[in-house]
């Protein structure tokens, strides 16, 4: 055996390692991996068409604009994984921009303080949503909808009640165009959350139950979840992830206004449809949310470098959407993408670990009965 | 009126089993619909009279159209975004392409067809596709919102004088938006005892129980789209006509504003419940709120939390109600 091997791997080793990493993640998310491929698709194409377009600062930028659909969309792919639908985003964002100014003049407390009342307050307004979907047990769309337009109608009451100009607080202001080495704060808050929202899905239980949930509602209920709770929390996680980005992008752009999240409302659902999130839940990841962002913004800015007017840019745009989508469906059905029922049954596994007894069939019915009677029997 | 527009299909007809789900929605709608036009007739007594009557009409007629469209869909349990950008597709060609010219106003007849074409390609997507509709028609409504923009780029154009003459007349013996009105819903009256109807409430309540009854699925959610163009067409149409020229930019606020009809209405977005004239009800209780909030000189945000209160309200209602929403 030969002695001393060199404490550092070579480039060589580190690219493989990396390349094999790369491999597997994109067995694991294929229509995520079809995401990024789309992107730098298109980043090439606008580079050969101006080499300025992969200068530093527009890529900043890019990122930039990137994190704010990333962070509408990212509470927003787990609704819509566990079977829901949230379309109040672009009010939560408009209200996290209007309540940070407004909380900034009316109460004299430090920022951070803001900040985390302003979140949480989103948060609340997520809960109602929840709260309404899960005892109402009426469609999503409505609901959310619904409550868009009363936090709208409340953000209109106090912006004509006080429409002298609001002042954006200085320290918001400084963090959302400062930026750590060359990384945008915005960006690097996005990619750190979208780590934690990734960690959700993938490695707690929570996040096997929004699979759960998503895929089979009936099934996941028999099997002991708490369907509500779990789709309920889906919505308080959107509260808040979608106030941040209102928060964010007034410090960005420094101003707040009502209707400066309606870009949001579509854009969000069309990340999360690109990054292969079906609509009917089960499916998806937040990897994928992130890429279809990333996406998007590449192709926002992309068109106008083209020389194409605002007209053709919303043909392309909308043409994209389909295709990507089209295509994210297309590699998911080839590589076997990440299963609700797969989730379902990890669920079961973890609970049969934990001693936790959640098949009580005095209270199911014929299937659920056979079912028990099927993980008994394989328990066995 | 009220009793007519509660009414749901209920005729058994052919060999297929076609369920009509109790329309709880039907039983919160017709008591708010009475108490929004009392209020309003109460707090304008003048409305009452040929002339307002048919202006309030008028003012609700492009939005009852595109709920119209919208509901169709719904009830096969699919959602339509793009109607906003089919609607602005109709009306820029109706100030555009149809023009005021003496010559060009045969074109018109062409813009429906135009529609039907548009609606036609998001049932191939739904259809062929297989798209889920919410992200089918999310796209195309950008591509159709892209095409209105390219052929009016901004506000403009003017409609044929003649035509938006007659469809703003309020005079008339009949006037034009009462006589569209009663023409829409006898068409209705008409078309929903006809087999494709029939098949829509089949396939919207019960998909696989409709394929089994020998029910063509993938034709019927065709048409549906391909008929909910036509109509979203008609409502740009109509637009155009009687505001005399054409904006690219107005379709969007009818995207939302159709569902919400259609839902105060009485409409499940779960499919196979309700029916065409819910869906007008609805678009007339949104116009009513207009109406109410305007005559009171209320600020803009009273109508736009009582909308949607009454939306969640509704909602929650009926589910208590049917124990389905």
């Amino acid at each position: 055996m030969k002695p001393a091997v060199s404490a550092r791997p070579s480039p060589l080793t580190i690219a493989i390692r990396i390349g094999r990493g790369a491999v597997f993640a994109a067995r694991r998310q294929p229509a995520t991996a079809g995401a990024f491929v789309l992107t730098v698709g298109l980043f090439a194409a606008a580079t050969a068409h101006s080499l300025g377009f992969a200068s530093l600062s527009n890529v900043r930028t890019l990122s930039i604009f990137a994190a704010f659909v990333g962070l509408a969309a990212m509470g927003e792919t787990l609704v819509i994984i566990a079977g829901g639908l949230d379309l109040s985003v672009p009010w939560l964002i408009d209200f996290g921009g209007i309540a940070l100014s407004q909380m900034h003049r009316g109460l004299h407390i430090s920022l951070p303080l803001i900040l985390l009342l302003v979140v949480l307050l989103g948060m609340v307004l997520g809960a109602v949503n929840g709260l309404l979907v899960t005892f109402l047990r009426a469609p999503p769309l409505i609901v959310t909808l619904g409550v868009g337009g009363l936090i709208e109608g409340y953000l209109v009451a106090v912006g004509t009640l006080q429409s002298s100009g609001d002042v954006v607080p200085d320290g918001i202001e400084r963090f959302a165009n400062a930026r750590i080495g060359p990384f945008p704060d915005i960006t690097l808050v996005w990619l750190a959350l979208a780590v934690v929202a990734a960690f959700i899905l993938s490695r707690t239980s929570l996040g096997r139950r929004i699979y759960a949930v998503g895929d089979n509602a009936r099934a996941a209920r028999l099997a002991g979840i708490h369907v509500e709770r779990v789709k309920f929390a889906t919505y308080v996680i959107s509260g808040a992830t979608a106030t941040l980005a209102g928060v964010l992008l007034t410090g960005y752009i420094q101003t707040a206004y009502v209707g400066m999240g309606g870009d949001y409302l579509f854009g969000a659902i069309a990340a999360i449809a690109l990054g292969g999130t079906a609509l009917l839940g089960g499916t998806g990841s937040s990897w994928g949310t992130v890429a279809g962002a990333c996406t998007l913004t590449v192709l926002a800015g992309l068109l106008p470098v083209l020389g194409l007017n605002t007209a053709a840019v919303k043909i392309v745009y909308g043409a994209i959407i389909l295709a990507g989508v089209y295509f994210a469906r297309a590699v998911q059905q080839i590589g076997g993408g990440r299963h609700g029922a797969e989730a379902l049954r990890e669920v079961q596994t973890l609970q049969r670990a934990s001693g936790m007894e959640a098949m009580d069939t005095h209270h199911m019915g014929a299937a659920g009965r056979s079912m028990a009677r099927h993980s008994a029997i394989s328990g066995q | 009126m009220e009793a007519e527009l509660a009414l749901t299909p209920a005729k058994r007809h052919g060999v297929w089993p076609l369920t009509v789900r109790p329309s709880g929605g039907a039983l919160v709608m017709v008591p708010l619909f009475a108490i929004l036009l009392l209020t309003d007739v109460l707090l304008q007594p003048d409305i009452l009279t040929k002339p307002q009557i048919a202006l309030t009409i008028q003012t609700a007629l492009p939005l009852i159209l595109v709920s119209i469209a919208q509901c169709i869909v719904l009830l096969t349990g699919g959602i339509d975004i793009s109607v906003g950008g089919t609607m602005v597709i109709a009306t820029v060609l109706t100030a555009t392409w149809v023009g005021a010219g003496s010559g060009s106003v045969w074109r018109l007849m062409l813009v429906p067809l135009v529609g039907l074409i548009l609606g036609a390609f998001n049932g191939a997507l739904v259809v062929v596709g297989n798209f889920e509709p919410f992200i089918a028609t999310l796209g195309t409504w950008a591509i159709y919102d892209g095409i209105a923009l390219q052929i009016l780029p901004s506000a403009g154009g003017t409609t044929p004088p003649a035509l938006s003459a007659w469809a703003q007349n309020v005079t008339n013996l009949v006037p034009t938006s009462v006589l569209l009105l009663v023409f829409t819903l006898a068409v209705w009256w008409y078309w929903r005892s006809t087999n494709l109807c029939r098949h829509i409430y089949s396939v919207g309540s019960d998909e696989t129980r409709a394929r089994l009854s020998g029910v063509n699925i993938r034709k019927t959610k065709f048409s549906v789209y391909a008929i909910a163009g036509l109509f979203a067409a008609l409502a740009g149409i109509y637009l155009a006509l009687i505001t005399g020229t054409g904006d690219a930019t107005i379709g969007d606020g009818y995207i939302l504003s159709s569902v919400e009809a259609c839902v105060l209405g009485g409409i499940s977005l779960e499919g196979g419940a309700g029916g065409v004239g819910l869906a007008v009800a609805g678009a007339f209780i949104l116009t009513f709120i207009d109406g109410i909030t305007s005559v009171l000189v209320l600020p803009p945000w009273v109508s736009i939390v009582l909308s949607a209160g009454l939306l969640i309200l509704v909602i929650g209602l009926r589910s208590r109600l049917t124990k389905q929403a």
